[in-house]
């Protein structure tokens, strides 16, 4: 007849913790969208920049400050970006208090220029060189879209193409309920 | 052994609680962080050095479209324009302190392949070594234990008392010639 051996409570209580530990720290990875990139952008001030619009004019973000601006990062090979356009080109329209900005990304002045002459637009379209104010500004993809309030501060980002029920409580947001 | 694992749990716990913090409510622009360059920490490097601290660099930020690449490995346009960009900051004199803070100042910790070293990181970089050490020590603990210490139920043999198995006592009877 052999002994019952001993449970040695210590070591079981150590593992359980470990375990809840390990199952915890797992169940709050969860929580999160592994795909998703932190917006560590919001709540700073807007960088300045100096650029030129496709008819070679120069445009700076500081000769903004005092109105709320919209800026857009896009190109002609983002999907995305097309399904977005008509809605920004509506909205600046209907906002004309609100400077609207495109920014091109990683893309050439003509398609641009083609596809804007198809499309239509209401606001300036910004070439960007090797990507400067993008990389300054922390831009992973396109579309992108930076929300910056009349103190030059950016309030919100949409990675991701924007719809025109959010972009107006964005809009709306931004002018403070002034409309 | 519970008092270990207790005190550790505790010390994390009050390591985890020191490093949240919470943002205060903001009313002047002044108080908005600015992320504007500083000016460059050292004179611009010799010409024929930018190319060598430029790929130092980059091997350390990462490729925002690749799956785990440093910018120094990609072809992506978007890890050419970010290592040019690195290149034209290099060649003003920033440091790689600079850089990298530029960097993760603007797409976030993520974007440094090596976390730094600060803050709740440190649990990153030393979680591991600790957990295996005390796993090592543990395993260690037991095994010497296990050599120790004699069978919980010795067999009659072993303690020389006579079997009442009949079976067991002719079968050590036949050992023994």
């Amino acid at each position: 007849m052999s002994a019952r051996p001993r449970t040695n409570i210590p070591l079981l209580f150590s593992g359980m913790l470990m375990s809840g530990l390990i199952v915890s720290l797992l169940a709050v990875g969860f929580l999160f969208d592994p795909f998703a990139l932190p917006n560590e952008m919001v709540g700073k001030v807007a960088p300045n920049f100096e650029l030129k619009d496709l008819d070679g004019n120069e445009v700076s973000l500081k000769s903004l400050r005092g109105r709320p601006v919209v800026l857009n990062f896009w190109s002609t090979w983002c999907i995305p970006c097309k399904q977005e356009h008509p809605v920004l080109v509506e909205a600046a329209k209907l906002y004309p208090e609100v400077a609207f900005l495109g920014v091109v990304y990683m893309d050439e002045a003509e398609p641009i220029r083609h596809y804007l002459r198809r499309n239509g637009s209401s606001y300036p379209h910004l070439i960007d060189p090797d990507s400067a104010v993008a990389i300054n500004y922390g831009v992973t993809g396109v579309p992108e879209s930076y929300f910056i309030d009349r103190r030059g501060r950016i309030m919100f980002k949409a990675a991701y193409p924007v719809n025109s029920p959010f972009l107006a409580a964005q809009l709306e947001t931004l002018l403070g309920g002034a409309r | 052994m519970r008092a270990l694992w207790l005190w550790l749990w505790i010390a994390l716990a009050s390591f985890t609680m020191s490093q949240t913090s919470y943002a205060e409510p903001e009313a002047n622009l002044e108080d908005y962080p600015d992320i504007e360059l500083p000016a460059p920490a050292n004179a611009p490097p010799p010409d024929a050095a930018v190319e060598h601290i430029t790929e130092h660099i980059s091997r350390k930020i990462r490729c925002p479209v690749c799956q785990g690449a440093a910018i120094s490995d990609s072809p992506a346009p978007s890890a050419v324009n970010m290592r040019k960009h690195v290149r034209q900051l290099v060649t003003q004199g920033y440091t790689e302190t600079q850089i990298l803070d530029y960097f993760s100042l603007r797409f976030g910790d993520w974007v440094l392949l090596s976390p730094k070293p600060e803050g709740l990181n440190w649990i990153i970089w030393f979680f591991p070594p600790i957990l295996g050490g005390l796993g090592l020590a543990w395993l260690g603990l037991v095994t010497v234990r296990w050599r120790a210490e004699p069978d919980v139920t010795p067999l009659p043999s072993d303690t020389g008392s006579v079997s009442k198995d009949p079976y067991e006592a002719r079968l050590l009877e036949e050992l023994e010639r």
